[in-house]
């Protein structure tokens, strides 16, 4: 899953030089978010998903620099970050295909289009291909119920899937 | 939580079990219940944080609507509540098996066995195996990181008590609770460990947490304790009362105590985790006698005592009174130090008789008991929810005064204004609304432009002035000159900042001042603390609910070692010795005519010493050669003398000087009292047996008078134990304003605050209330203060000012805290030098480098801290690390009024240690046993 980070208090932190929240970055939040909302911490999901925009995922000195950024503690923007399932603290593929499991697309055959889609694709879910293309996730109900089963291409729906049409999209992706 | 009772709540009735019940409205349903005796199932809630509302253990039926959860729901006028029917135990037994479902049922195995709020429940609702598919399929990881705080995820029950016991109570903000559902877990910082997510080790997380997720290891293998002794902390000024568990004789584990009344069921990481020394192996555990070649052989008690006799006694024919000092120690509890004055005075008939608040808050005792009338802090601790601007002036309470400084973050956090005057940049600094980052020294300078602005500007309450004080307009001739632009010259800061901070303060409905060391120990304290008084008492801010002027004490008993009066000046209750009725009284109980002479404070000491007048000291738990200032005075001055004699429970730089060493008790093995910061008076309660081989101080001190002939009156007869309680009464009816303390009464009441005038009187949380001062006219009295430099001022040759003060993780010279776990901690383990990133780049160095620190007295050398937490200009070190040497550097210079010295100002150079001169590196934590 999205917020499965390695060992607790052993997890080591890759540092880079430069931040992931830039000074350009940060202006364009400050002008355009920050000024909306009573409190610096409501602005925490806009700089996430800036972040997460811009590399793909959220890496976690970018949490810290959020925490900064905003005059929270570090825990508290983890905190909220692994509460959304769209928040990757970890690299993800180009595409991530979210494919529902909740009950009308359980009776109707999610089961069937999860596996087809880990024997093509040779990984689980939560998993990303080693090209680094596609990332396979579980999604809990996407609000398509009438169109089961269905799943999530990135931003993408696509609805009354079959384990051929949905291996049909997957190879159309460029 | 602190919250306050709203008076103006309306007061509503309704029935819980049948029984009709009053509370204010907004009151719980649950603090409702609890208050006639009620009890229902909780496993998120805790008194000390706001209701959360999570686990729904909780329920309470409510007539005609469906169970609410009891404490987050407010009572309703004319409801109907039941605490417990079937209906409820069949709804708890379902939550608790949902729980359950997700927890392994392995408790013969677990920490917690035996005191688990889940077991417990499931006890209470009959819950055997839960009936759903146990779904632990994840494998969440252990936290091992930290060496005393171990957290096991797959224990969790993910009520979030962790993560707002760190914001709401210790206000760290460290833990947070990452992912959802099944995969919850609490995450240290950005999920990289305790330590890393700097932690402060206080120990609340695991303390609230109802299972083991969160557990000290030190109490895995020992079982349930045998008994629980409730005592009081003897690390620093709050007082936090411990509850320590005790198995066959050994402390398990030591705990905060929920009724704490000084810290309402808090600790920080000395109180919580460093007791181990109690127990080290390092213990001096029989007498020593200095043999001719200058090592120590070991004696029987009988030998050291008959020798100590003797030689007192002969000293006392030979030189008379004047051959002797005592050093009393605020380490030890009321009835010891009551019991060594009374030694000097009686026994030896001399006034020198001292202790070590001399070295620290000697000052704010002089100035505000010449001020106000009582050598005190005005207000209490639980004040500072009622202030709405507080100014803290060279003090750094969040690691000094670690529980009151959480108390202090928590008001902050919750709206109230914060002024700090401190060259340091220190926790709160950051998170005040204005800090004047002054230079050291110049604290004087600066109180006096910001009563100048609160004069100029009419900010004062004339009122108040004509009402309750004197001095008034001599005082406002004084400040003409001292503009915000004259002092900002001194002080290195914005004049504005000066303005804005005294408006600031003027502004507050309720505004208390409170200092530290960085006031008394920095040169001219006293005057410090008479400016501060001033402004308290201009704008009317004393005798009211948060307001007042307040110290905040260093050690555990300072206060309380200097209101028994082991001062030379003074007896008990800041009686003067040559005040003729305190005289009588004295000349009444001790049956004899008490000393007249002109007693020597600690300095004075010393400088008998050299000048040979002084023959012979008696110092108990104090360690003057290392703690105070200008080493090389001090020892020079211990080795002229003829007689040392010195208790204490570990050999030190004292000790060593010693002619006869005498093996002391801490406070975890013995009875007394203590007297915090508040002038909270609390009782020390023994919870082990002293070690085989040492004794109880005040009995040693009794029995040295008693093999002198003399009886001191506190025991049941020659060779018996000395009766602390016995001591008490005495020292309560020489004491008027402790006459209505007593052990039967502590007892009861949990805690007695001084001012107590009688057996009926409640004890007094604030003192001047009104605004009438304790002084014999009532009126408070405004005392000018004009400025005078420091006695060290940096120059070319030594360009910086060096600072000292303590660290959250080590007391005072480190020699109880370096033997115990807490030096296993990464920040705990050795002396640095703090350095701005901008000094250090002048000097050269980098982080991490050693470096050589010289003043005019000394040079040490020490690793350097590259940091902002200190000022460009500013240095710090702590004087924990005996091996480091931080007092070599400190000067001489002392305050006018009461000799307390200039710690914390001494101008140094710096310079890289070049690889040649490097010593061998030694890790002082290799030189620390630790318990078993
Ligand atoms: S020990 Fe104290 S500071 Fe550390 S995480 Fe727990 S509550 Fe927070
Ligand atoms: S670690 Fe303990 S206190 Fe923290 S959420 Fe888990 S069970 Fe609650
Ligand atoms: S050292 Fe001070 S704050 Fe810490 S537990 Fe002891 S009394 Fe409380
Ligand atoms: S259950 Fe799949 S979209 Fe609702
Ligand atoms: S104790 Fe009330 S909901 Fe947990």
């Amino acid at each position: 899953m999205a917020w499965i980070t390695k060992n607790s208090g052993t997890m080591q932190i890759e540092r880079r030089t430069e931040p992931y929240l830039t000074d350009e970055m940060k202006r364009d939040l400050e002008a355009k978010v920050v000024v909306r909302y009573p409190t610096r911490r409501a602005s925490t999901l806009p700089c996430l998903h800036a972040v997460q925009e811009k590399y793909n995922y959220i890496p976690h000195q970018a949490i810290e620099e959020i925490g900064a950024f905003l005059g929270l503690p570090a825990s508290e923007v983890l905190d909220t970050c692994t509460f959304y399932e769209m928040f990757f603290t970890q690299p993800r593929g180009k595409y991530v295909v979210w494919v529902c499991q909740s009950i009308s697309c359980e009776l109707l055959g999610h089961e069937k289009l999860m596996h087809g889609l880990e024997e093509k694709l040779g990984i689980l879910p939560g998993e990303t291909t080693p090209d680094g293309k596609i990332t396979l996730m579980h999604a809990e109900c996407l609000g398509a119920c009438g169109g089961a089963p269905c799943a999530l291409v990135s931003e993408t729906m696509h609805e009354n899937l079959t384990a051929e049409n949905l291996e049909r999209i997957i190879d159309s992706l460029p | 939580m602190i919250t306050k009772a709203d008076p103006l709540a309306q007061t509503l009735t309704f029935k819980i079990d049948g029984k009709a019940v009053q509370a204010p409205a907004g009151t719980t349903i649950l603090t409702a219940l609890r208050s006639i005796g009620k009890e229902v199932p909780t496993l998120c809630y805790s008194d000390r944080m706001q209701p959360y509302g999570a686990c729904r253990t909780c329920l309470v039926e409510v007539e005609g609507r469906k169970p609410v959860a009891s404490c987050h729901t407010p009572v309703a006028a004319d409801a109907s509540y039941k605490t417990h029917s079937p209906l409820l135990t069949r709804l708890r037994k379902n939550i608790t098996e949902l729980i359950a479902s997700d927890h392994p049922l392995e408790c013969l195995d677990c920490t917690a066995n035996g005191r688990c709020d889940l077991q417990s429940l499931a006890q209470e609702v009959g819950l055997r195996t839960p009936r759903y598919e146990n779904a632990r399929t994840h494998n969440p990881p252990k936290d091992d990181s930290h060496p005393f705080i171990k957290l096991e995820m797959a224990k969790c029950i993910g009520c979030g008590k962790c993560a707002r016991a760190c914001d709401e109570v210790q206000g760290s903000f460290i833990l947070g609770m990452s992912g959802r559902g099944y995969d919850v877990k609490v995450i240290a910082g950005n999920d990289t460990g305790f330590e890393k997510a700097d932690c402060v080790s206080c120990g609340q997380c695991v303390f609230e947490c109802p299972v083991a997720a969160l557990e000290e290891p030190g109490t895995r293998l020992f079982g349930l304790p045998d008994t629980t002794v409730i005592t009081t902390c003897s690390y620093c000024g709050v007082g936090c009362s411990l509850n320590v568990n005790v198995k066959d004789g050994s402390v398990v584990n030591i705990e905060p105590n929920p009724q704490g009344s000084a810290n309402l069921g808090h600790t920080c990481v000395k109180g919580r985790f460093a007791h181990q020394f109690a127990h080290s192996k390092d213990r001096l555990h029989t007498p020593l006698i200095k043999k001719p070649d200058g090592g120590f052989r070991e004696a029987s008690w009988d030998e050291a005592l008959d020798l100590i006799a003797t030689k007192f006694n002969e000293i006392k024919k030979k030189y008379g009174p004047a051959g002797f000092a005592a050093i009393s120690s605020s380490r030890c509890t009321n009835e010891e130090n009551y019991l060594m004055q009374k030694f000097a005075r009686v026994v030896m008939g001399t006034n020198s008789i001292d202790n070590c608040s001399r070295v620290c808050h000697s000052p704010s005792a002089y100035a505000l008991g010449q001020a106000l009338g009582t050598g005190a802090g005005t207000n209490s601790f639980q004040d500072v929810a009622e202030s709405d601007v507080i100014m803290i002036v060279g003090a750094n309470p969040t690691e000094a005064h670690p529980v009151f400084g959480a108390r202090i973050k928590q008001a902050v956090l919750k709206g109230c204004k914060l002024i700090i005057l401190d060259p340091r940049n220190t926790e709160l600094a950051k998170l005040s609304d204005l800090h004047i980052p002054l230079r050291p020294g110049s604290n004087v300078a600066v109180i006096n432009a910001m009563q100048h602005v609160l004069v100029k500007e009419n900010l004062i309450d004339p009122d108040f002035i004509a009402k309750h004080t004197e001095g008034f307009t001599q005082l406002k001739a004084e400040l003409e000159p001292c503009t915000p632009e004259w002092a900002a010259e001194i002080a290195a800061v914005d004049p504005d900042l000066i303005r804005r901070a005294a408006r600031l303060y003027a502004s507050g409905k309720a505004a208390q001042v409170l200092w530290g060391l960085g006031v008394t120990e920095a040169g001219h304290g006293s005057n410090a603390v008479f400016g501060m008084i001033n402004m308290a008492v201009m704008t009317g801010n004393i005798g009211r609910p948060g307001t007042g002027t307040n110290p905040i004490r260093g050690q555990n008993n300072v206060q309380g070692a200097s209101d028994v009066g082991a001062l030379p000046n003074v007896f008990s209750d800041y009686r003067s010795v040559t005040d003729p009725e305190a005289r009588a009284d004295h000349r009444r109980v001790w049956g004899i005519e008490p000393p007249s002479d002109k007693g020597l404070r600690i300095p004075d000491m010393f400088d008998a010493a050299h000048h040979g007048t002084l023959k012979a000291m008696y110092i108990l738990a104090e360690d003057v050669a290392q703690s105070d200032p200008n080493t090389t005075h001090v020892v020079g001055a211990l080795e002229s003398l003829e007689f040392l004699v010195v208790q204490e429970i570990f050999m030190n730089e004292t000790a060593k000087l010693a002619d006869v060493i005498l093996p002391g008790t801490t406070f975890l093995e013995k009875e007394g009292t203590f007297v915090n910061s508040d002038r909270r008076i609390q009782r020390v309660r023994q919870a082990i047996d002293p070690r085989p081989g040492t004794r109880i101080d005040g009995d040693i001190i009794n029995t040295i008078a008693r093999r002198m002939g003399v009886d001191l009156g506190v025991d049941a007869g020659p060779g018996t134990p000395i009766d602390p309680s016995k001591i008490m009464d005495e020292l309560a009816h020489l004491t008027p304003k402790w006459a209505g303390v007593s052990y039967e009464r502590l007892e009861k009441m949990g805690f007695i605050q001084w001012p107590c005038y009688d057996k009926d009187h409640p004890g007094t949380e604030i003192v001047h209330l009104g605004g009438e001062t304790l002084r014999p006219n009532h009126l408070a009295k405004l005392t000018i203060t004009p400025w005078q430099e420091p006695g060290e001022l940096p120059d070319k040759e030594y360009p910086f000012m060096l600072t000292t003060g303590r660290m959250l993780f080590h007391y005072n010279v480190g020699t109880m805290t370096r033997r115990t776990d807490v030096s296993k901690l990464d920040k705990a383990k050795e002396e640095t030098l703090r350095i701005h990133p901008s000094d250090a780049r002048k000097v050269g160095v980098v982080n991490g480098e050693l470096v050589n620190v010289t003043s005019r007295r000394g040079s040490v050398q020490v690793k350097a801290q590259v940091t902002k937490a200190t000022n460009p200009g500013t240095l710090f070190m702590t004087f924990h690390f005996p091996e480091s040497r931080t007092n070599l550097l400190v000067g001489s210079a002392v305050d006018e009024f009461t000799g307390c010295p200039e710690y914390k100002i001494s101008a140094v150079r710096v310079e890289k240690v070049t690889a040649a001169a490097r010593p061998e590196t030694r890790d002082p934590a290799d030189e620390v046993q630790h318990a078993k």
